[in-house]
């Protein structure tokens, strides 16, 4: 559990029209875990995972796998942390499901024959078969989400990085999702203010505001540290609520 | 199943080879194009040719030309400037607009039976190998998949300004509100853009070419058909 992936060191980033996004943001990632990154609108979470796998650049030092990140070494970081979007249409952007399942492996010049067994096999395993050949445009939000993860699963990566996986999916798909993404056996890094989610598939927890980490740590501790999250304009889930009310109740 | 993919590929025409496509349709295109005038005979010949594709592959022409008659208007526009600002004599104008008229719809036609139902990710890998320009080959690849969301888009727009107007509308006020409510479209569009770029980046995509994996192999009949329907096009400029 204590093998490092991944390593932030004072990260700072300011967008084009001067809105600081992180202000000197360090963590650790160790592989294996399910690390939650929460917070409210605006705190930066989007920002911080497009710097994991070099989208965006900011001042200060990002490791993956022990290697900084650098304008060399992007191929390589790229297929080793997998960045799964929190709008699926701008994930799912070729004609075809087949075509952007096969995109990072085609970019990575694979032989046809892997390539083709490799995304048949992801899709295979995410219940996707028979929709190869389909576009986008004409699946269901929770099939677009499957898709989305496919994409970046079928390259392997070390790291997978999902930005608010479950936002606007109905309870069943939802249910769905938690069950698929606590099979996948990799270390993950899930940005979201679905606290209900961390505190089911979370292992541990970073909480931010304004561009900064302020609290880290046990999921459950920080869930149900009310206070905290009231002044991060977050607050206690229910799952958690209940949890501590039914302790509390004599059956 | 989606609704565009039903009765997919089941005629020889569906079947064909999408480059052996649109080669016959830019070779039928080409061939309309250079056909002098007056050249009444050939053009009956040039559209029996396309009825016979279309019986043989069991494909409507009746739709088709009704799909094309959507595209009459422009061409009344078009026959308004040649009356309007020709030099020609009256007789020689209203040759020109019926050469014109004709040329287009076979050609609208031939674009309807040999294009348009083909499926658009075959079309796009065959205009790929052909060797279009595969930015423009991508440019076409995201208008067809985006042009969805937008309209979703300029929808909600939509909706969320009716929905605050009250009162009768009047022309110069609706006017000031959808020129207010394009650069919104704008915007959204430019933000999209940028977060497409970001997902197509962390797939490592190197900002070149975008590269897809070829699917298409030529078939033996393919050529054959192909080879058929060169003929035919000979024989009818040879011919008449």
């Amino acid at each position: 559990m204590n093998d490092k992936v991944l390593e932030v060191k004072e990260l700072s980033f300011i967008y084009p029209d001067q809105t600081c996004a992180l202000r000197g943001v360090s963590f650790v990632v160790y592989r294996g875990e399910t690390l939650a990154v929460i917070g409210s609108n605006g705190a930066g979470k989007s920002t911080l995972l497009l710097h994991l796998n070099g989208v965006l650049r900011g001042r200060g030092r990002v490791e993956v796998l022990s290697e900084p990140i650098s304008r060399k070494n992007l191929r390589k970081i790229r297929s080793k942390v997998g960045l799964v979007f929190q709008d699926p249409d701008d994930q799912l952007f070729m004609p075809t499901i087949f075509d952007d399942v096969a995109f990072g492996l085609v970019q990575q010049e694979r032989p046809a024959d892997e390539i083709l067994e490799r995304v048949m096999r992801i899709l295979r395993a995410l219940g996707l078969e028979g929709l190869e050949r389909r576009s986008a445009a004409h699946l269901s939000l929770g099939e677009k989400k499957k898709a989305t993860l496919a994409t970046v699963l079928v390259l392997e990566p070390e790291i997978l990085v999902l930005d608010e996986p479950a936002s606007g999916l109905d309870p069943g798909t939802r249910r769905a999702l938690i069950k698929l993404l606590t099979e996948i056996i990799v270390t993950k890094i899930i940005a979201t203010h679905d606290l209900d989610l961390v505190a089911e598939i979370a292992t541990r927890l970073i909480l931010m505001d304004t561009g900064q980490v302020v609290a880290e740590g046990n999921p459950e501790a920080i869930l149900r540290n009310q206070d905290l999250l009231e002044d991060h304009r977050l607050e206690v889930p229910l799952s958690v609520v209940l949890r501590k009310a039914l302790k509390n109740t004599p059956l | 199943m989606s609704q565009t993919n039903l009765n997919f590929r089941t005629n020889f025409l569906r079947k064909l080879d999408p480059r052996v496509k649109v080669f016959l349709f830019v070779a039928f295109s080409l061939v309309v194009v250079v056909t002098p005038v007056p050249g009444g005979r050939r053009f009956a010949a040039y559209f029996l040719f396309l009825l016979a594709i279309a019986a043989l592959s069991r494909e409507s022409l009746a739709r088709s030309i009704k799909q094309t008659a959507l595209l009459f208007p422009f061409l009344l526009g078009l026959g308004l400037t040649i009356f309007l600002f020709g030099r020609e004599t009256p007789a020689q104008k209203i040759n020109l607009f019926l050469t014109l008229g004709i040329k287009t719809f076979l050609i609208l036609l031939a674009l309807q039976l040999f294009l348009l139902r083909t499926e658009f990710y075959r079309l796009l890998k065959a205009l790929e190998s052909l060797r279009v320009p595969s930015l423009a080959v991508a440019i076409v690849s995201f208008a067809h998949r985006y042009l969805f969301l937008f309209r979703e888009e300029v929808g909600r727009l939509m909706k969320a300004k009716e929905s605050r107007t009250f009162g009768r509308k009047k022309l110069y006020r609706e006017i000031t509100i959808v020129s207010h409510l394009v650069p919104a479209i704008a915007t959204r569009s430019l933000e999209r853009s940028e977060r497409i770029y970001a997902a197509m980046l962390s797939r490592g995509y190197d900002g070149k070419t975008i590269r897809t994996m070829d699917v298409l192999k030529l078939r033996k009949e393919d050529i054959l058909v192909c080879g058929i329907a060169i003929f035919f096009l000979a024989v009818i400029m040879i011919v008449f």
